[in-house]
């Protein structure tokens, strides 16, 4: 009995020294689905994932299923996130982006019963980024970051944005603004070492 | 005008990170990420971090408060897996009252004692994490080594291959070099060798002679940090291997430039 308790304890400690071991814990704890760790997850990210997917989506009642869906994707999946490969942050601001993206694509398919992409690959082609990023830093500079963005040029900002919170190709770009496809590549490139400049 | 190597990884870099290139340019950028310079990887990095802080750029709204129970259960309500989470708390439940009074005894002597184990642990716990950090690092750049030498190795495969060896002239007479090409497939490597290490601010570039009009393939650059001198050449796929009188390599300003200014480092016919 004594030996049960002992692991009882011990796991205990150790469950709330996962607690501050960092996201990537915090992820292990909700493969095993530790329901508190999740909600920790929540607070962490709701409101930025909320804005993200509110950006994309537009309606504040779709973005509240949207992120209902995303939060529950994570739940499910938790279990398959690679720790040692993925990063916490670079993971839920795709699966969140491309989520509020499907909606949309959804939208203007019921909208104009045009054919539309089907679901974006989750695979966000970051996570080789070493950088410790994480939602605290970008949460606390929202606002640096908002006005670093201003200060891109228009046409270059526009691009960038309308890649990033509409999920359109370059090509499709290219159409949207008609313009030459060899005029939006350079524009992007531009606006993209402007504003790594700029943060 | 002919972008430069550099200058059409950053294109595709920039559409890359944002999601937004088309299924072509997409092949073309993992090819050249697989062979990238020390220069391309560096852009990488910085657009991955720029792109990174996009989603702190949408207009701040917080989600309802309801929210959150909402979704707390709807996650009690999936059945995606057997419910692992608290099973020490479904243990401790499924005892009964006179051995809970045993119990408690023995938690408050096993309080104490994980007290006394609590420094230990957290010591090793921050050793281990460092140790993974180092070892996640070494691993990435295993997996991108790894990428690139099996890109390397693709070309070497071909059935037929084209080759072209390079010697030192009289600013560096111990260089020498070989240009290896697929001309199925328009894959080609070069590799050198005995190059001497060069500054930031300048690159080596590659110079196809066609027709005796030299036409740049591209740069590189040998800096101190040990990499194998192999690269991959993109512009060659689209030259007729009949017109190419040579290949030449001079030391040039950084990023290249549009014909050979600098002295010329190895030289070598392909008649």
């Amino acid at each position: 009995m004594a030996g049960i308790f002992l692991a009882v304890v011990l796991l205990a400690a150790l469950a709330r020294r996962l607690d501050a071991a960092g996201e990537r814990a915090l992820m292990a704890r909700i493969a095993l689905r530790d329901k508190q760790a999740f909600g920790t997850l929540y607070d962490r990210y709701a409101t930025l994932l909320f804005s993200v997917v509110l950006s994309i989506v537009k309606k504040r009642e779709e973005a509240e299923d949207v992120l209902q869906e995303v939060f529950l994707q994570i739940w499910n999946k938790a279990p398959s996130f690679d720790t040692t490969r993925e990063n916490v942050y670079g993971w839920l601001t795709a699966l969140a982006r491309n989520r509020a993206i499907d909606r949309l694509r959804s939208r203007a398919y019921r909208d104009t019963q045009q054919e539309v992409a089907e679901t974006i690959p989750e695979a966000t082609g970051l996570k080789d980024v070493e950088t410790a990023l994480d939602v605290m830093i970008v949460m606390e500079q929202a606002e640096r970051i908002r006005q670093r963005l201003q200060e891109i040029p228009d046409e270059q900002r526009a691009l960038i944005k309308m890649a990033y919170f509409e999920g359109d190709s370059q090509s499709q770009l290219a159409e949207k603004f008609q313009l030459p496809i060899g005029t939006v590549k350079p524009r992007m490139r531009q606006g993209m070492k402007k504003l790594y400049a700029l943060i | 005008m002919s972008l430069t190597a550099q200058e059409r990884f950053e294109e595709l870099c920039a559409g890359y990170v944002l999601h937004a290139v088309d299924e072509d340019d997409r092949r073309v950028f993992e090819q050249m990420r697989a062979l990238a310079t020390q220069d391309m990887r560096h852009t990488l990095t910085q657009m991955q971090h720029a792109a990174w802080y996009l989603p702190g750029s949408a207009e701040r709204h917080e989600p309802p408060t309801y929210l959150r129970a909402r979704i707390m259960e709807s996650i009690a309500a999936s059945r995606p897996e057997e419910q692992h989470a608290g099973w020490w708390e479904r243990l401790a439940a499924s005892l009964t009252v006179p051995r809970l009074a045993i119990a408690n005894a023995a938690l408050i002597v096993l309080v104490i004692a994980g007290a006394l184990t609590y420094s230990s642990l957290r010591t090793a716990n921050l050793s281990l994490q460092t140790a993974i950090i180092q070892q996640e690092q070494q691993l990435t750049e295993l997996r991108s080594e790894l990428e690139r030498k099996e890109s390397l190795l693709s070309v070497l495969a071909a059935r037929t291959l084209e080759m072209v060896l390079m010697n030192g002239l009289e600013v560096n007479p111990g260089g020498y070099g070989k240009v290896i090409w697929d001309p199925d497939r328009r894959a080609a490597i070069l590799q050198v060798s005995n190059l001497p290490t060069i500054p930031t601010d300048k690159d080596y570039q590659l110079w196809v002679i066609r027709n005796q009009v030299p036409v740049s393939a591209g740069v590189f650059a040998i800096r101190q940090d040990g990499r194998e001198p192999f690269f991959r050449i993109e512009n060659l796929a689209e030259t007729d291997r009949r017109s190419i009188n040579a290949f030449a390599i001079t030391l040039e300003p950084a990023g290249g430039v549009p014909q050979p200014t600098g002295p010329m480092y190895l030289l070598g016919s392909s008649l």
